[in-house]
């Protein structure tokens, strides 16, 4: 049998250039345990094999394709343009007016969808251009598109903290009450992060306020708005779990879709449901892979192995996950959240739990910093989708992205230091899990 | 040829993996309409359906992923071109390790099958459980073909057509 710093070495280091030398994620994750399966005569492809069979019989994971369909029907259907008047009837009044209504419209449709890219590439098509129109610095129009955009995975619901749930085996209607008050303050340092700019550049406002088209956007929108409603007030009250809330939301846009708003056809939902499909795939074949992975990982005892040597740096709690923090910042640079959160979570997770942070503090601080790994480049997918809709390199925005980054780290902080930010829902929803 | 086979092979995947899609939307909606209507039977079956089918659209969709280069990677260069010799090492690289785990998948998948499905039956429906675990070695035959096809268009296709096939 092998020590296990060399184990840990082998396969870290192999996956670590297989990934810089461009090979597919999951892939690099399923060859870096073959020098393992060499030198070990117990372990045997097939056992691994069925391992990886054995992670897809988690129920759990079956809510991905889900929610992921239910973004797409609602894109589809054209309630992002429904959901942009709602915004403007509420904010398009405040100095700046376009860009709150770019934040509130993503936090309304992060309660919808659990992807952010879904977010920025909808949404934005729609008001980068208007933003440029109303003569707003093209910059700020890709920053905050890109940066509210975010909060499509922070709001329940959320795709990677479905993937977290699966994988790391935390309640995820758990960690979905946990990423509201997190998401909706992110939405509100962004909106004052808005309005200081449209001070000082002299932003003009987008409509003035009226009552009456406040009404008349809200009952165009409300059908749409009900889904949030229904996936979180049926997941909060334990009344279904998320993958039958994922389920009945996709029930829900297909009815709105076909017959409400008739803007789907038969054709186009078989071509949603085909990319739906393979993008799930390849995330849950990631999630397969690293299964194996991971198995090996614990089979040679790594995760002890890291404790032994990285506990020694700090046993406090609050100093550990800034320290996770930066990890996962420094990783969200480079890799998507769901791989990352697939290699590297259950790497961290028993450091988390020798100085005593609750799993699910660990789970949503996680969540949210590598949903800022959308935002930071080189590889942010939300940054490069706004940039590559708004026509121009990923460098130029830099500055207010940085600008609005900040503002987000000030509520990660604040959800690392003081638990109750994102726990308190939890605590009070479901007193069982704690 | 090649390109032919791989065009309807592709085309067969499509329809498989909405046929999965649509599989695993009905059979999830009978799983919780029988919890929350009384006078839906309380099946077990379409839980071991859903689980099947998303087994095989996995590896479905893995496979259509290969020939579309949708998995995940990082990539260093930025969106960037390397320059050729560069390229053309990382495309080395990626069919050497690719085809290796697509290798592996396709030999020890059909041990997996030989050995340990064919001797079961799923738990409630009774269906002998190569059916679900043949899936392992077809996505690793269906990998194998679309890196093959990925090579040649690549370095053996004359240059003016390249542009027309992408």
């Amino acid at each position: 049998m092998l020590d296990s710093g060399t184990v840990f070495w082998v396969m870290f280091g192999s996956l670590v250039v297989l990934i810089a030398l461009r090979v597919p994620i999951s892939f690099a994750l399923a060859c870096s345990v073959v020098p393992i399966l060499i030198l070990t005569p117990q372990v045997t492809p097939v056992m691994l094999l069925h391992r990886m069979m054995i992670q897809y019989g988690s129920f759990i994971l079956l809510a991905i394709p889900f929610f992921v369909l239910a973004a797409n029907l609602m894109n589809w259907s054209g309630i992002t343009n429904m959901l942009l008047r709602l915004a403007q009837a509420m904010v398009g009044h405040l100095p700046g007016g376009l860009g709150h209504v770019n934040v509130v419209t993503s936090m309304i449709f992060a309660g919808i969808s659990g992807s952010s890219n879904a977010d920025a590439a909808g949404e934005g098509s729609i008001i980068i251009p208007a933003m440029r129109k109303a003569g707003y610095d093209v910059n700020y129009a890709v920053a905050v598109t890109a940066c509210s955009a975010v909060m499509g995975v922070i709001i329940p619901p959320s795709i990677i903290m479905v993937v977290w749930g699966g994988v790391m085996n935390v309640s995820v209607s758990g960690l979905f009450l946990a990423g509201i008050v997190p998401g909706i303050l992110i939405g509100f340092f962004q909106m004052g992060l808005t309005y200081y700019y449209a001070v000082t550049r002299h932003y003009p406002k987008a409509s003035e306020f009226s009552l009456r088209e406040l009404g008349r956007a809200t009952k165009e929108a409300a059908l749409a708005i009900l889904t949030p409603v229904i996936i979180v007030g049926g997941v909060v009250f334990g009344i279904v779990t998320p993958t039958e809330a994922a389920l009945i939301a996709v029930l829900y846009a297909m009815v709105l879709g076909f017959l409400v708003y008739r803007t789907l056809t038969v054709r186009g939902f078989v071509q949603l449901l085909y990319e739906t499909m393979m993008l799930s795939s390849v995330v849950l074949f990631c999630v397969g892979c690293a299964a194996i992975y991971a198995w090996v990982l614990a089979f040679y005892k790594i995760p002890q192995y890291l404790v032994k040597i990285l506990s020694a740096m700090t046993s406090d709690a609050t100093v550990m996950l800034l320290l996770i923090v930066v990890v996962f910042l420094i990783v969200g640079c480079f890799i998507d959240a769901v791989p990352a959160i697939i290699i590297f979570a259950p790497l961290l997770k028993p450091l988390a739990e020798t100085v005593g942070i609750h799993p699910l503090h660990f789970a949503i601080v996680g969540c949210i910093t590598l949903a800022y790994g959308l935002i930071t480049p080189p590889y942010g997918l939300c940054l490069l989708i706004s940039c590559q809709i708004a026509g121009i390199n990923v460098v130029q925005p830099l500055r207010e992205v940085g600008a609005f980054l900040a503002a987000m780290l000030v509520v990660l902080l604040l959800t690392v230091f003081f638990p109750m930010v994102s726990l308190g829902f939890p605590k009070l929803f479901m007193p069982n899990i704690f | 040829m090649l390109l032919k086979l791989c065009d309807a092979v592709s085309k067969c995947l499509y329809y498989a993996l909405v046929a999965m899609g649509l599989i695993l939307i009905v059979s999830v909606t009978l799983l919780v309409a029988a919890r929350y209507v009384p006078f839906v039977p309380r099946w077990l079956w379409p839980l071991e359906i859903a689980n099947w089918a998303m087994i095989w659209m996995v590896f479905i969709g893995a496979s259509i992923a290969v020939r579309e280069n949708k998995h995940f990677n990082v990539d260093l260069w930025m969106g960037k071109t390397p320059s050729r010799p560069m390229l053309l090492f990382l495309k080395l690289v990626y069919y050497v390790f690719v085809g290796f785990v697509t290798l592996t998948f396709v030999f020890f998948g059909y041990g997996f099958v030989v050995r340990w499905a064919m001797i079961q039956t799923s738990e409630v429906l009774m269906i002998n459980m190569a059916y679900l675990y043949v899936s392992v070695p077809i996505a690793g035959l269906l990998w194998l073909l679309f890196l093959v096809e990925d090579c040649y268009r690549e370095f053996f296709m004359p240059r003016s057509q390249t542009g027309e096939a992408h």
